[in-house]
């Protein structure tokens, strides 16, 4: 699963610090999300598509061997 | 708002609050050296005579055996042996500042990780190692878990 969090942020001008704290998880989190080494819990994406105002589908999409 | 939280606490795992991992660390860190040290033959470390809850005796001492005995304590390297396990099991075992979901993925990768390099190398030494060096291996092995579970999740956690 692939995700635009870090252009999402780019457009809100916010570090991952900043959006962790918003969210309410760790740095490392967020980081690992960008990275693409963790894929969120249902819970959490939701979370932050609602931060982003935007459908969960534009921020998080499945890839081709998902 | 209060059902999403619950939800959230459901992803991780229960444990103890931070302020655990700072004490854990003051204990399990100089218990460690020290307990790494007194393998060694840099210091002498005496034997003390302590009344023990059981005694199993060694077969060619002529000790008395059973419960409730006297016997020679090696008392040091059993007390850093068990300050290892107390720091090491407050540290492994306290929450993170931020406890989420992905941390919790990270602790049981960390143990899952250490649990299989454990395995492996007991079972080389299962193959290579006889005699009675084999025992105090053993031991030592004995800690290799936890140790193991703390410095990977660490190092997971610290790496970029």
């Amino acid at each position: 699963m692939k995700n635009t969090i870090k252009i999402e942020r780019a457009v809100k001008n916010i570090t991952q610090e900043d959006l962790a704290k918003i969210i309410g998880v760790s740095r490392q989190t967020i980081n690992a999300m960008e990275a693409g080494k963790y894929v969120p819990s249902t819970v959490l994406a939701l979370k932050i598509a609602k931060y982003f105002h935007k459908p969960v589908e534009n921020i998080f999409q499945l890839e081709g061997n998902d | 708002m209060n059902h999403q939280k619950k939800l959230i606490m459901n992803t991780t795992l229960q444990l103890l609050p931070n302020r655990f991992k700072k004490i854990g660390w003051m204990i399990f860190i100089p218990s460690l050296i020290l307990g790494v040290l007194s393998l060694t033959d840099i210091f002498n470390f005496p034997d003390i005579s302590l009344p023990v809850f059981y005694n199993s005796g060694f077969p060619l001492s002529n000790e008395d055996s059973g419960l409730f005995k006297n016997t020679e304590v090696a008392i040091f390297p059993n007390l850093f042996g068990i300050l290892i396990i107390i720091g090491g099991l407050l540290l492994g075992c306290s929450k993170e500042k931020i406890e989420d979901e992905y941390i919790s993925s990270l602790r049981l990768r960390s143990v899952f990780w250490s649990l299989i390099l454990t395995y492996s190398i007991v079972l080389i030494l299962f193959l290579t190692i006889f005699g009675t060096a084999f025992f105090t291996v053993m031991i030592i092995i004995i800690f290799l878990p936890l140790v193991l579970y703390i410095f990977r999740f660490n190092y997971l956690l610290l790496k970029k």
